[in-house]
């Protein structure tokens, strides 16, 4: 059988190595995972996405915090916390991998994110 | 190990308190603010009532020398770790060399750091609690100092990368009044009924002042003076943290985690089991109000806590489980 | 209004701590008798499952909540029953003789005690020193022994405000009450003496060098006045 958790870790190899597709066989049960089509996926090292590792709710800053969200315009550091996902009562951080600047926001204060879902692009400084 | 490079910070080693020790007069002691270390200790996966390093004066740092998990609860006091900005209600993976600072608090006024496992100090009478009057439990029975090195009960990491946080227990809660002063709800004592209406009017409508002479033993406040119908003198009997005595001069004392076991002070109200730890991040000169409820509603109250507690574990335990899955 | 909290009349008084606990109190004397029903009342609630401990106060018991009960009217009522059985515990204690320092830089409140009973220094100390006292209760901090048996001519009221500290060894009263501080710590009682004793040790089991049941006897080594 395959578990959630496993559907998870494949998620996780193919997320790391940004694989299109993943064919997983064990014992009899085979699956196969192909990520949606992106059009106009920017050039690697010009553009990056910051995506959700977790499923919940887009936080914009910490609940403690009160820090106005992240604009088109801002600056954001390499292994900077870009927001949060809100799991009830638990948070996730959002991190940016990259410093860049913010191009698009593609996520509202409050929605639901998915596993992989993208949060913000990056213009990564080169 | 962590080795604490902070002088002078009155921090101590506390858990869940030490409990069964009452007939020999060993006060409860434990965590002032015993949520914010159930919920460091939810993030790690830690025992609700692992033991943690109460911090109550600020500025406060630590130097980490092997890879840790930590949590820091409580008080938000603008932590570092190196030159990194740390959430507030945050658990991480620290590696060998890192530092972390704590600045003086933006609210609250006790910081907690929890660590994987709990910190590893031999138990007492059943509590890894320093019992500072007696000078047993925590770290060598006192406050901690400059060099002093502790160790975490585990040092492998179950920390999703990036670490994890919790929503603020006071966000999950019930608001309890309304403007800039802390309100704690009250249920009435033995002597309650002893005391002049007027003293009822201003117990329940005052603005009650946390004093400086205010630490882990009692909070003495300041506001009207509380009389009694007639001067009474009590026989010694059992306080326990949350008690309001009101000795002769009117002014009151809240009885806390470090308080005597018996005293003989007329009690007005009791603080209610559930409201202690917004007792605990009072500051000194900052303002209490006290709401009166019935017994069915501290129970109530603490079963809600109970159950806040009890789903920040449960989530932090399936959010964990799942970053594991996404690490591999 | 607070039905819950306090009862005043004939019978025990029980009244909350919160949902930590509750005070029950006997009607009655401050004497021996009493306190022995307090000490067979605290025996019998320790196989009570709401009950994490039952402590002896002086002619009280204090009881702390493992699981504060859903209907306190029923556990009150229970209480009381108890109560009503008479139930009664004697121990056969041992007795310890205590030296004692009176007055000096040890015992600050010597001659104010003198002054509020109008005896001389003197006789507040043969009249203190006179009584085996029993350990009625361990309590306030770890191993401190409350002491039933002081001569009413020694009563005098707390002080006013309570001192942030006392040292260790000091001997004091009360009320009704004397006792000597097992470690240092506030106090709102005139401090009159002062002994060497070691009454608690976290490593000795148990922690408390006496218990209820025990006595002390108190021997005049100096009087400073």
């Amino acid at each position: 059988m395959i578990s959630i958790d496993d559907l998870d870790r494949v998620l996780g190899w193919m997320l790391k190595d940004q694989l299109q597709a993943l064919e997983v066989s064990e014992g009899n049960a085979r699956i196969r995972l192909k990520m949606a089509d992106r059009p106009g996926m920017p050039a690697p090292r010009v553009e990056a996405k910051v995506l959700a590792r977790g499923l919940g709710r887009f936080l914009v800053a910490h609940p403690r915090s009160g820090e106005p969200a992240l604009k088109v315009g801002d600056q954001v550091v390499a292994g900077g916390i870009v927001g949060f996902i809100q799991n009830d009562a638990v948070l996730l951080p959002i991190v940016s991998a990259h410093a860049g600047q913010v191009s698009e926001v593609h996520v509202a204060a409050g929605s639901l994110l998915g596993f992989g879902a993208p949060v913000l692009t990056l213009m990564v400084e080169p | 190990m962590i080795e604490v490079l902070s002088n002078s910070a009155l921090a101590t080693i506390q858990d869940g308190g030490r409990h069964g020790y009452y007939r020999d007069g060993v006060s409860r002691s434990g965590a002032m603010d015993g949520v914010a270390v159930a919920v460091g200790n939810a993030l790690l996966g830690n025992d609700r009532d692992a033991a943690g390093i109460e911090i109550p004066m600020l500025p406060f740092s630590v130097r980490f020398d092997t890879g840790l998990d930590i949590a820091l609860t409580g008080a938000d006091c603008a932590a570092h770790l190196d030159d990194v900005a740390l959430q507030p209600d945050w658990a991480i993976r620290v590696h060998a060399s890192q530092v972390l600072k704590l600045s003086a608090p933006k609210s609250g006024c006790r910081a907690y750091l929890c660590v994987g496992g709990g910190v590893d100090v031999p138990t007492v009478l059943g509590s890894r609690s320093t019992q500072l009057r007696e000078g047993f439990g925590g770290h060598e029975g006192r406050m901690l100092q400059k060099g002093d090195r502790l160790a975490a009960r585990r040092t492998e990491s179950v920390l999703p990368e990036g670490g994890m946080g919790a929503m603020p227990v006071a966000a999950l809660m019930p608001e309890l009044g309304q403007g800039a002063n802390v309100t704690v709800r009250v249920l009435p004592a033995a002597e309650y009924e002893l005391f002049r209406p007027e003293a009822h009017d201003a117990l329940w409508s005052g603005d009650w002042a946390v004093t400086p002479q205010s630490n882990r033993a009692g909070y003495r406040l300041a506001g009207p003076e509380l009389q009694l119908i007639t001067p009474i003198e009590l026989r010694s009997h059992g306080v326990v943290p949350g008690v309001i005595q009101v000795p002769p001069g009117g002014q009151p004392i809240i009885q806390l985690a470090d308080a005597a076991t018996m005293g003989g002070y007329p009690k007005i109200g009791t603080v209610i089991e559930a409201d202690l730890w917004r007792l605990a991040q009072a500051r000194p000169g900052e303002k209490l109000n006290f709401q009166q409820v019935s017994y069915e509603d501290a129970l109530a109250a603490r079963h809600e806590l109970d159950r806040c507690l009890a789903s920040i574990e449960a989530m932090a335990m399936r959010v964990r489980a799942a970053a594991k899955g996404w690490s591999r | 209004m607070n039905d819950h909290v306090s009862l005043r009349g004939e019978g025990p008084q029980i009244s909350l701590l919160g949902t930590t606990g509750l005070v029950f109190e006997a009607p009655g004397a401050f004497d021996l008798g009493n306190q022995q029903r307090i000490w067979g009342m605290a025996d019998a609630l320790g196989s009570w499952a709401e009950v994490r401990e039952a402590v002896p106060g002086m002619t009280n018991l204090t009881i702390l909540f493992e699981q504060p009960p859903h209907d306190f009217r029923a556990f009150r009522d229970r209480l009381t029953s108890l109560w009503a059985s008479g139930i009664s515990k004697t121990v056969a204690g041992r007795t310890i003789d205590l030296p004692i320092v009176y007055g000096g830089t040890g015992g600050p409140h010597l001659l104010e005690v003198a002054e509020l009973t109008g005896l001389s220094v003197d006789e507040v100390v043969s009249i203190h020193s006179a009584p085996v006292y029993t350990v009625y209760a361990v309590g306030s901090h770890a191993g401190y022994c409350y002491l039933g048996g002081l001569d009413p001519r020694l009563f005098v009221p707390r002080r006013a405000v309570p001192l942030l500290s006392i040292p260790a060894g000091s001997l004091s009263i009360a009320g009704a009450q004397t006792g000597v501080s097992a470690s240092a710590g506030p106090s709102g009682w005139h401090t009159i003496g002062s002994a060497e004793v070691t009454f608690f040790d976290p490593a000795r089991n148990p922690p408390s060098l006496l218990g209820p049941g025990d006595s002390i006897r108190f021997l005049p080594e100096k009087v400073v006045s």
